[in-house]
């Protein structure tokens, strides 16, 4: 390729934001930081593989680092909930982006002087909303953006056969760049966000069991935060064992 | 009372977001057409306008639309675009850091592809949308082999994205990254307009063509570095066949996958009213300007540092650096904004920046021995979730 410096530089700031935003939130997604910086090495390695599904009436395919891997991560993190009510949340949440994503995709303007959004914001937007609503939660939001959109792409797989045209759905098929990760990533901002932006507005985080250890990362060196601290060694009594497992997985 | 007023104006936010969405459907045939403050026919398009959007006319005036009543649209005159700084070289010292003078002798690999598969032309296909077999595949070869008598490489996807709707691009996207990876120097995604014939119809060395539209996506994180392209399109279109390019839509929808290669351009060739032969003897001349935009003509490139490559004293900042710029703004931004949102004071910012530091590069740089001890300590605080 033929580029000058500024493109090339252009390229290179682009990418290594991109997946530094993706690593920031990978690693909220029960991996360790080493893990997600391996999850993203082999979505950028899967992105060259597609694996075939099906051939007749249409064309039908899988990424394996645009959907595969980050629906396989969805899954894992469905399985490993805490709470059966979560894992409905989560599946709840997916089922309602795909809903939204189908509708949105026929309602709303698609040409390009029409259109207001880009339909990555548009759908990592409200898969963030709809997973915060249904699940409060980073992970369920991440389910709800990735699964959400494998969904969709099923829909539109099963519209284009129902309507008789020729078509192909590649499900993630633009890899690391394709819209099932960034609407993954732009969901779990927005779930951070909107959560954050609440728990502020109501003077601080909530605590409980199964309430992540990370809230109480700095209440020892911070006097307003003593409270916390009280309710940490609570809290600690309640999950020891798992504190043990989590402790793990950190330097 | 200022509860009330609260209300409504959150109200008329979320309602004039959601009308926004559907005002700008024509389902009525007609067009709008843009006027400046004297009211001149400046723009005439088929498709919806809204205010904020923006418009590079055929002789290079910048609009900005300010109201819009009826089918008669406002704009405010921007400025005279000066397009001589993206059509000629002005500065040799950039050129060293220009690799693109080792591959100037290569013939250049161009990648076409079409977002709506969908799109025809009335007089020649009959209907203005043909589900996956659209006339505007049979526009793309002849851009195709328009570019492959100039010994071009040219991969034209064959890819359908229908139905035609709001998800299409993200379906294109797909077929994007497909052709990237036979690393093409540029990559056009064609298209068709929806206006009068006679907005798109021009004759050109004694040809009957139809002109062409360029459109940025604005706020694309690449969409400064993608504006530039277009004016550089422009600015080497109007030396070789002035009068081809009908103009540039600034919109502010999308990044239409121009975020994925520095050199994308989402072209309109002609209107659904024009018919499909004018249209590819248009994009066919339109092929004579690719050369001279991605430096193939000469050994040395012509006019790539001040527009594409980081800038020059005379140009200012270059495209490609003033999107890096709001890359890194906007990452910049968007981790103060949730530092502030997710600890409580400077204190506790810092607090986190450093633990940031301590923990993140410490398997890269190797853990200071401080914190190693300190890490250590029984019941440490330094779990991450």
């Amino acid at each position: 390729m033929n580029m000058p410096i500024g493109m090339i530089m252009l390229l290179v700031v682009g990418v290594l934001v991109y997946f530094g935003v993706a690593h920031r939130i990978l690693d909220r997604m029960r991996l360790t930081d080493k893990q997600a910086l391996l999850f993203i090495g082999a979505v950028i390695v899967g992105s060259f593989i597609d694996i075939p599904l099906m051939s007749t009436p249409v064309e039908v395919s899988i990424n394996v680092g645009g959907a595969l891997l980050p629906a396989l991560l969805a899954i894992w993190l469905i399985f490993k909930a805490d709470e059966t009510a979560e894992r409905v949340r989560a599946i709840l949440a997916a089922i309602l982006v795909a809903v939204a994503v189908s509708l949105g995709s026929r309602y709303l303007p698609y040409e390009p002087e029409n259109m207001f959004l880009d339909p990555k914001i548009i759908y990592g937007i409200s898969a963030g909303l709809i997973a915060y609503l249904a699940g409060r939660s980073r992970r369920s939001a991440f389910v709800g953006g990735v699964l959400g959109i494998v969904l969709s792409d099923i829909v539109h797989m099963v519209t284009i056969i129902g309507i008789g045209i020729p078509g192909t759905t590649d499900i993630g098929g633009a890899g690391a760049f394709d819209v099932v990760m960034i609407a993954g990533v732009i969901a779990v901002m927005v779930a951070e966000l909107v959560g954050e932006t609440r728990e502020k507005m109501q003077g601080g985080p909530m605590l409980g069991r199964y309430r992540p250890e990370g809230l109480y990362e700095f209440s020892k060196e911070l006097s307003h935060n003593n409270r916390k601290s009280k309710l940490r060694k609570q809290n600690e009594k309640l999950e020891g064992k798992d504190e043990k497992d989590r402790g793990e997985d950190h330097e | 009372m200022n509860k009330l007023w609260g209300a409504v104006i959150t109200l008329l936010l979320v309602f004039s977001v959601t009308i926004q969405g559907y005002t700008h459907e024509r389902s009525d045939g007609g067009y709008y057409t843009l006027v400046d403050e004297n009211n001149n026919i400046v723009y005439i398009t088929g498709w919806g306008v809204d205010v904020g959007d923006q418009f590079l006319t055929e002789n290079n005036k910048r609009y900005e639309v300010i109201s819009v009543s009826g089918d008669i649209v406002q704009s405010k005159f921007l400025g005279d675009v000066n397009l001589s700084q993206y059509a000629k070289p002005n500065n040799t010292f950039f050129s060293i850091l220009q690799p693109s003078i080792a591959w100037a002798e290569a013939s250049g690999k161009v990648a076409v592809y079409h977002t709506h598969s969908d799109e025809s032309y009335i007089p020649t296909d009959g209907k203005d949308s043909i589900l996956g077999a659209g006339g505007i595949y049979k526009v793309g070869d002849a851009f195709t082999s328009a570019l492959q008598g100039k010994g071009m490489e040219v991969f034209h996807s064959q890819a359908k994205h229908d139905p035609h709707d709001n998800m299409a691009y993200e379906r294109s996207r797909r077929t994007v990254t497909e052709l990237l990876k036979k690393q093409p120097d540029a990559i056009f995604d064609i298209h068709r307009d929806a206006a009068p014939p006679e907005v798109y119809k021009a004759n050109i060395d004694g040809k009957d063509i139809t002109k062409l539209q360029l459109v940025v996506g604005k706020y694309g994180p690449t969409g400064k570095q993608i504006e530039d392209y277009a004016l550089q399109i422009k600015a080497n279109s109007d030396t070789q066949h002035p009068g081809l390019i009908k103009g540039i839509f600034f919109a502010k929808g999308g990044d239409y996958n121009q975020d994925l290669h520095p050199r994308s351009m989402l072209l309109e060739v002609g209107s659904e009213t024009n018919d499909r032969e004018s249209a590819e003897r248009g994009v066919a001349l339109f092929a004579d300007v690719i050369p001279s935009i991605l430096g193939k003509t000469s050994a040395s490139p012509t006019n790539a540092e001040g527009a594409a490559g980081v800038g020059t004293e005379q140009t200012g900042p270059s495209g490609a650096s003033k999107s890096i710029g709001w890359i890194v703004g906007f990452l910049v931004v968007g981790v103060v904004a949730f530092l502030f949102l997710s600890t409580g004071s400077m204190k506790e910012a810092k607090g986190k920046l450093k633990q940031f530091a301590s923990t993140e590069f410490a398997n890269f740089l190797g853990p200071k021995l401080k914190d190693k001890k300190h890490n250590n300590k029984p019941n440490h605080d330094k779990e991450k979730e």
